[in-house]
């Protein structure tokens, strides 16, 4: 069988789960290890933004990995439901991480009765995990359900948040992103953000806060907008979105303050999802609305190849008021690969069985061959990510 | 006491000839430019200029639109008018000194001719560029253009307008919005709302481009259809707006069926609250609300603001009929000569329609036979305790006319029953620092057999 | 007695609405039942007319904050069994923020009555206010409160509106003279109309009741619309209205300063008239406007508290709202998800059956908006949950972060 044949190509989701069938003694958990820590961006102009962001480690003692804004993307793979995140705090301030849309036990934290400027106001809407911790603090969620869903800060949310806290999570059902009917063959994450300078250096400067010169965060001013990261800026490479013929997944998110609106440019998109939860009856629309801490799914099927512009018709569209910049994606349809040979039947019959996603799995185990030391079955995203690297998207050979 | 003096069906003629003769005030068709169709599709022929608007606060200013062939920039720019299955190309001549551009968002297989790359389509280049831009438009529904040029200034400054798509398959005696008879309507109006801060617009003639700061923005002036309220009351085309051709006077008789089509013009979110009654959502971005087309608008949903967002199209059918209010809102069979709790049958009253009976009219279409003839249920308070809209008939009753202070109301000339139609971020109800204003219109209920305006098409290059 | 209230007073006295035989003005109007037909479907034919009065005025409210910022405000109060003779003394600086909460049932015929007792600390006003019950189907301009549409009742007197209730569901209430500015200044407020389907007879079968409660009605049960399956259920109710004050605008009015209409920014995002952490509290709230010189006594103005309680296993239907006068917010509850099962005053519900309801986890409101969410506690682990505005910058209570467009909900586990 020819992996090009099947409708879900490889990606770290099908990798996810290839592992997890493949790994001996699984527990049926997933394991992110993120920890939270300072780091600076630089934007367009060469402006330096202090940030709050995610790097995801390998384990719970090594911190070897990159932080990043927005975290890293945590795949809950489609057979296993179960997922933890272990953080790390190198904050100056406690820290949690909540997905707001997934059913979660909270055990909020308040300030104490006494203390003299939020006398018992909720400051975290879960535990704390405090700066410096050694052990890191686990965060567990049972019965994922298939979507798209937010990460983020659940402490003190109005700064932690729009300093970078933030990051997609997503899960597919085994046959699509929710089911058979919402199947899809490539997936595309625009994930947006917001960033007001000025708040940004106050809070790393330690100027925000009851008497210091910022108290508040009421007058919230972004500047920079940001999609997956960054804001666009001119001849930006276009983003990879599938071919002609076959169905894009395009996973929406907007961490923003600010409510965003994701207009399509020569193409529409069926409307899936909300914050997860599948739509009885998906909608084809070419406008998203994205309010703060919204998430959507939207499937697009093209039917003529060429740049689909996805930008934000709320006009954030600007770097520091320079055009063009901001909430702008430029989605690239390739053609349909010519027709070919007689095999192209095999195009219905993807390998979804169990067993035999688990042979391929431990194919790829057994022959990954010049693997980096920490990328085994017992580290499952290091393995995705050496396998997209290195292009490990080939079936084995036939027996 | 108010009293109630004048009976529907006596004063419509009157009313009727009046209409004739200031047949510019009512306009109830939304006004479009179609040209002439050729075997190859549709071409319309505009260009990208800049003029002034004006608002009702004495503002004048400085604005970048659309405009039909050599005439004058409009604020929004025309809207345009297909068919279903028709193909289009729309000629851009550039006549701003920035390079400028459309965008067709619901639209699919857009082709660019001429111009040179930008971000998101071809550009035509300052100073008498042009670009072109063919597409099919394979269904119908409402949509909007904009400019793809710096669109965060450009729609700003006035580039962007409305389009409309007839559909192909309706009876040809009816109106329909969309494939479907669930799209049916008597009435179309267009709302296409937008928003301005003027310091970008006096930067922007004065040329101090480097001024501008789009994270500043900061509206203070809010349209429907290019004008502030109380503007938009004015008739289309009124010489008065000569950059802002088209109205907003929505009109409607009980019982009758009006399509809302509402656009999200500008940047920002407006929820648009239609009093009177909720409104049927039947389409969204340009496609029938519905599960598969045999059920036509299955999933319509039923609403009494429309939260309408940037770039978003909104089709809502609005009916009003005054059911379930437990009193006879067209005043049949009761004391409507008289103070509304008075004594009837009693002196005074007359029989209006000369049937034998005192004011025993017969119902209306679409009224609920529930209520016919029930009084009015309460009192209304001496005229030195109230103070009078100017929209105010001076009685309760849908038709009727009632004595009203000297210099009250007034504006209401067939006893119609106005509701007002606003966005509800109330806010967006000012002109400036002026209330009333902004973002907002008065639908007019007229009672039956009132007039209301005919359609507006205008030809190609008229 | 103050100043400013004296002068206030002065001025109502030689407009001749201050004497005795002035009072008298107030005069409101209710007819009985009598039609011997039960339309609200509670077996009593003679109690389907429901008498209301309220107060337009003016009045005080704190904000959330530490300082406990007072705010002038516009608003409406509840004078419903109050003699008409005493209603101007009963309304002088009594304003509520929100305005008092109407309920009331399917198949009533209400007689809202509503006198303008007048702004005692803007003598120099003699704005006439309205009632406009939004969202009001087939309404008739008489009683839609739109000012420049039909009447407004001046200073002093009282104007009688009828409404028969034919639809159940989440609106609002709120006064549209000069909106802008009267609607910034706090006069709005909940309505929400019950459905006759919670007076069924119990044992009507109902399908689709929450497991364990079902297959039929049974007396007590409640729904937020007559959905004929039993599919809106609920055990409690709270009504969650989005508003929000520019402390510069009410400042600017009760210092008699032009209104700063374009520059509205508000800095105040609330829950039902009160900030967090205000909005957990489930007092009464006195304002501060006594002590700070502002008329005789400090006065109970903020009524309505936003603390959400259930057990687990209960539905929990929010009817949320927004009367902002800025901007569109969004609610979240962190951890509990949301099912959309009305908007605009209906039941999500096409016209072939078809369940348009959705699930979600946070509904994006607008002024003028209404959404009905339920949550679902029966997956849900007991504990404290919070019920705030993603717009994250607005959980402030102007300059103090940790309050603003916040609640809580307690989850209380299933004995």
């Amino acid at each position: 069988m020819n992996n090009r044949s099947n409708t879900m190509k490889f990606s770290k989701l099908t990798l996810a789960l290839l592992l997890v069938l493949a790994s001996t003694g699984s527990t049926y958990a997933i394991d992110y290890y993120l920890r939270a820590e300072a780091v600076n961006k630089v934007m367009p102009d060469g402006s330096m933004i202090p940030m709050w962001g995610y790097a995801l480690d390998p384990d719970a003692v090594q911190e070897t990995g990159q932080v990043i804004v927005p975290g890293p993307t945590l795949v809950v793979p489609p057979n296993d439901p179960n997922l933890t995140i272990h953080l790390k705090n190198r904050l100056d301030v406690a820290t949690s991480v909540i997905i707001p849309a997934l059913p979660q036990a909270m055990t909020p934290q308040r300030f104490p009765a006494g203390d003299p400027d939020y006398p018992n106001r909720i400051r975290s809407l879960t535990h704390e995990t405090p700066p410096g911790n050694a052990a890191p603090v686990p965060y567990s969620w049972t019965n994922v359900r298939p979507g798209s869903f937010m990460y983020h800060s659940g402490t003190h949310i109005a700064v932690q948040v729009q300093m970078g806290l933030y990051g997609p999570a997503t899960r597919n059902a085994v046959d699509g992103a929710y089911s058979a009917d919402s199947d899809f063959d490539n997936e595309v994450l625009l994930f947006y953000s917001e960033i007001d300078p000025i708040a940004h250096a106050r809070i790393a400067s330690g100027n925000y806060g009851p008497g210091e010169i910022m108290t508040s965060t009421i007058e919230y001013k972004p500047e920079f907008f940001l999609v997956n990261g960054n804001p666009y800026s001119l001849g930006d490479t276009p983003i990879p979105a599938g071919q002609v013929g076959q169905t894009t997944l395009l996973r929406l998110f907007n961490a923003g303050i600010e409510t965003h609106v994701a207009q399509l440019q020569n193409l529409r998109g069926l409307l899936l999802a909300d914050d997860g939860w599948p739509d009885n009856y998906p909608t084809d629309q070419y406008t998203f609305v994205l309010p703060a801490g919204k998430t959507k799914d939207v499937l697009l099927n093209p039917a003529t190849e060429g740049i689909v512009p996805v930008y934000d018709r709320r006009l954030r569209l600007t770097n520091a008021n320079a055009s063009p910049g901001g909430l702008i994606s430029l989605l690239e349809i390739a053609a349909a690969p010519p027709a070919v040979g007689e095999n192209n039947n095999e195009v219905q019959t993807a390998p979804r069985n169990v067993p035999e996603l688990a042979t391929l799995a431990q194919y790829w185990l057994q022959n990954c061959q010049g693997c980096p030391a920490d990328v085994n079955e017992d580290n499952i995203v290091n393995f995705i990510d050496f396998a997209l690297m290195n292009n490990l998207n080939e079936s084995p050979p036939e027996e | 006491m108010n009293t109630v003096s004048i009976r529907t069906r006596t004063y419509l003629l009157l009313a009727a000839l009046i209409a004739c003769i200031l047949a510019n005030a009512a306009q109830a068709m939304i006004m479009t430019i179609r040209p002439a169709a050729t075997p190859g599709g549709l071409e319309f022929n505009l260009s990208a200029k800049q003029g002034y608007i004006l608002t009702p606060d004495g503002g004048a200013y400085y604005m970048w639109g659309y405009a039909n062939g050599d005439g004058l920039m409009q604020y929004p720019g025309p809207t345009l008018e297909f068919n279903q299955g028709e193909t289009v190309t729309i000629h851009l001549t550039n006549q701003l000194d920035v390079p400028v551009s459309m965008v067709f968002p619901g639209q699919l297989n857009v082709t660019a001719g001429g111009g040179t790359a930008g971000v998101l389509t071809n550009e035509a280049a300052p100073a008498g560029g042009m670009v072109s831009y063919t597409f099919t438009a394979t269904h119908a529904g409402t949509y909007h253009y904009h400019s793809g040029t710096n669109p965060e200034l450009q729609i700003e400054m006035g580039l962007f307008g409305a389009i409309i798509v007839r559909p192909d398959n309706q009876p040809a005696e009816e109106t329909w919005a969309y494939n479907h008879v669930d799209s049916q309507y008597d009435y179309e109006y267009l709302f296409l709302m937008s928003e301005m801060d003027p310091t970008i617009h006096e930067k922007a003639e004065c040329g101090m481009w480097d001024q501008i700061d789009m994270n500043e923005y900061w509206p203070v002036l809010w349209f429907i259809n290019g004008r502030c309220a109380p503007d938009v009351m004015l008739p289309d085309n009124t010489p008065l707006l000569p950059h802002q051709p088209y109205s907003c006077r929505p009109q409607v008789h009980p019982n009758e069926r009006m399509l809302m089509r509402l656009i999200g013009g500008g940047r920002d979110l407006h929820p648009f609250h239609h009093h009177g009654n909720n409104a049927l959502q039947i389409a969204r971005d340009g496609r029938l609300l519905s599960s598969s087309p045999a059920l036509g608008a299955n999933l319509a949903v039923s609403d009494f603001t429309q939260a309408a967002a940037p770039g978003m199209t909104l089709d809502c059918i609005f009916t009003w009929t005054g059911k379930g209010l437990g009193w006879d809102v067209y005043g049949h069979e009761q004391d409507i000569d008289n103070e509304p709790t008075g004594d009837f049958p009693g002196p005074g009253d007359v029989d209006h329609n000369e049937n034998g009976s005192v004011d025993n009219v017969d119902p209306v279409a679409g009224e609920d036979m529930e209520d016919h003839g029930k009084p009015f249920p309460v009192q209304l308070p001496d005229n030195k305790a109230l103070a009078f809209g100017a929209t105010y008939s001076g009685s309760p009753f849908l038709g009727a006319m009632g004595d009203l202070p000297p210099g009250e109301g007034g504006m209401n000339m067939f006893g119609g029953m106005m509701f007002m139609w606003h966005s509800h971020n109330e806010k967006e109800m000012v002109n400036y620092d002026i209330f009333p204003g902004g973002l907002m219109t008065m639908m007019f209920v007229e009672p039956p057999g009132a007039p209301i305006g005919g359609a507006h098409t205008m030809p190609m290059g008229q | 007695m103050n100043r400013k209230i004296a002068y206030g007073l002065m001025t109502l006295l030689a407009l001749g609405l201050g004497a005795s035989r002035a009072w008298g003005e107030i005069h409101t109007q209710f007819t009985p039942d009598t039609d011997g037909v039960d339309t609200d479907g509670n077996g009593d034919p003679n109690d389907d007319h429901v008498y209301l009065h309220m107060f337009a005025g003016d009045g005080f409210v704190n904000m959330a904050d530490q300082d406990r910022t007072l705010q002038y405000m516009f608003g409406f109060g509840d004078a419903t069994g109050v003699p008409d003779e005493m209603v101007m003394m009963h309304g002088m600086l009594a304003a509520e923020f929100p305005a008092p909460t109407i309920v009331v049932r399917e198949g009533q015929k209400v007689y809202l009555n509503l006198s303008n007792v007048g702004m005692m600390m803007r003598p120099d006003l003699f704005d006439p206010h309205t009632i406009h019950w939004h969202g009001f189907p087939n309404a008739a301009a008489i009683f839609d409160g739109v000012p420049d549409a039909s009447v407004s009742i001046a200073m002093g007197f009282t104007f009688t509106y009828f409404y028969q209730v034919v639809e159940p569901g989440t609106f609002m209430w709120h006064c549209h003279v000069e909106a802008t500015e009267h609607m910034q200044m706090g006069m709005l407020g909940n309505l929400y109309v019950l459905p006759k389907q919670d007076l069924l007879p119990p044992g009507t079968p109902l399908a689709n009741l929450p497991p364990g409660k079902g297959p039929t009605h049974q007396q007590g049960y409640k729904y937020c619309y007559n959905d004929g399956d039993g599919s809106t259920y609920y055990d409690v109710d709270y009504p969650i209205q989005i508003s929000s004050f520019d402390p510069e605008f009410h400042n600017a009015s009760l210092t008699v300063q032009p209104l700063p209409f374009a520059l509205m920014d508000d800095k105040f995002p609330m829950l039902n008239g009160r900030g967090y952490p205000d909005t957990t509290n489930l007092n009464v709230l006195y304002n501060t406007a006594g002590d700070e010189g502002y008329g005789e006594m400090n006065r109970p103005s903020q009524k309505v508290s936003s603390l959400i309680e259930a057990t687990r296993g209960e539905r929990v239907l929010l009817r949320i709202s927004s009367l902002s006068t800025t901007s569109f917010h969004t609610l979240t509850v962190a951890g509990i998800p949301m099912h959309v099962i009305g908007q605009g005053s209906r039941l999500l519900r096409g016209p072939n059956g078809e369940d348009l309801t959705y699930w979600t986890n946070s509904v994006n409101l607008g002024g003028g908006e209404a959404k009905d969410v339920i949550l679902d506690t029966a997956n849900i682990e007991p504990g404290d949950y919070a019920l705030y505005t993603t717009n994250l910058s607005h959980l402030s209570n102007n300059t103090e972060d940790f309050g603003g467009m916040m609640t809580e909900i307690i989850l209380h586990p299933a004995e």
